[in-house]
């Protein structure tokens, strides 16, 4: 249960935690997909699989990399979405998806699944596959996602 | 007693309250621990060996509980605004690991600061037990897979650990 009330509106998202270290874009990719229903990898490993052509759920561990979106699920764009544009997607029931760059370099992907505009700045409801679910502001989200993260890349789904 | 908070600014302590108060579905009647000190650190800092110089103290955390029931963590930046609401696994982690760190150090002649390291690039959260001379590091559950969650680990131990992982999250990935 959300904590948060007010003017909001949640997809409610159920974003699996990532297996292994690495795997942020098998999560996202897999929970994305069953969000919408879509055909396709419904395992973590077989998503690596999929993208990595390996057999990674027999030895998962030698598939624990960084890596990207599956294409067939995520259309990119550079930069960030603005607050309105997320709100429209939430709105049509579509999922933003959000690439974080942190500060000293490294890649991490997040999802926005709602937002709340009852206070006094806009809130975002991000769940993410490590760090959980969270409700934050969106400039937070844009840059100082913990503390050191920056919003670069949005992705349509 | 051999672990303790720093004092918290008594604005954060407002903060918190204020932010969650204006938040929450039910505003009453939740309850909200002692204020930890959050530092932060990065994946170079792994790798050059230097991550408890270079952690930065960013935010202040406290977790909110319902019923008896820890729910979620609030956290607020040193300006003092809301940075997030978190709730999922490593809220019921970090709690797991205060209570573990509370037995296993109470007879410790030591007198330890409680802090919290977040070390995102990493996937690390861990308790940061900061004495004048030791540092005890131990991992929230999830931990990354080179780490036990709950185990203590010296900043030397801790660090190498963490270096393949540091040293992963820095290359890009090579999708040609």
């Amino acid at each position: 249960m959300s904590p948060v009330a007010g003017m909001a509106r949640s997809l409610n998202l159920a974003m699996e935690d990532q297996e292994k270290d690495n795997w942020c874009w098998a999560a996202v990719s897999v929970s994305v997909r069953k969000f919408y229903g879509m055909a396709g990898p419904r395992s973590q490993c077989g998503q690596a699989e999929g993208q990595f052509h390996r057999p990674c759920c027999a030895d998962p561990d030698s598939c624990d990399q960084r890596w990207i979106l599956d294409p067939n699920i995520f259309t990119r764009s550079a930069g960030t979405f603005p607050f309105v544009t997320v709100q429209q997607q939430i709105d049509a029931g579509r999922l933003v998806t959000a690439r974080i760059t942190w500060a000293e370099g490294g890649t991490h992907y997040v999802c926005i699944d709602g937002y709340n505009i009852a206070g006094p700045e806009p809130l975002v409801s991000v769940k993410d596959p490590f760090y959980g679910p969270s409700t934050i502001p969106y400039n937070r989200l844009v840059a100082g996602y913990l503390d050191r993260g920056s919003w670069t890349e949005s992705y349509r789904s | 007693m051999a672990i303790h908070l720093p004092a918290a600014p008594p604005e954060a302590i407002d903060a918190l309250r204020n932010h969650l108060f204006s938040l929450l579905a039910q505003a009453a009647p939740v309850g909200l621990s002692r204020v930890v000190p959050v530092y932060s650190a990065g994946a170079q800092d792994v790798i050059d060996e230097r991550l408890l110089d270079a952690a930065r103290l960013t935010a202040w955390r406290t977790i909110v509980s319902k019923e008896g029931a820890s729910i979620a963590a609030a956290e607020v930046g040193i300006d003092m605004s809301l940075s997030q609401i978190d709730e999922g696994r490593l809220v019921a982690g970090m709690v797991e690991a205060v209570r573990q760190a509370e037995e296993r150090f109470a007879d410790d002649n030591r007198d330890y600061e409680l802090r919290l390291l977040r070390i995102p690039a990493v996937y690390t959260v861990a308790l940061w037990l900061h004495a004048g001379d030791a540092d005890v590091l131990m991992p929230v559950a999830p931990a990354a897979r080179a780490l036990r969650a709950n185990d203590s680990y010296g900043a030397d131990a801790f660090t190498a650990a963490l270096r393949p992982l540091a040293e992963s999250a820095l290359r890009e990935p090579d999708i040609t």
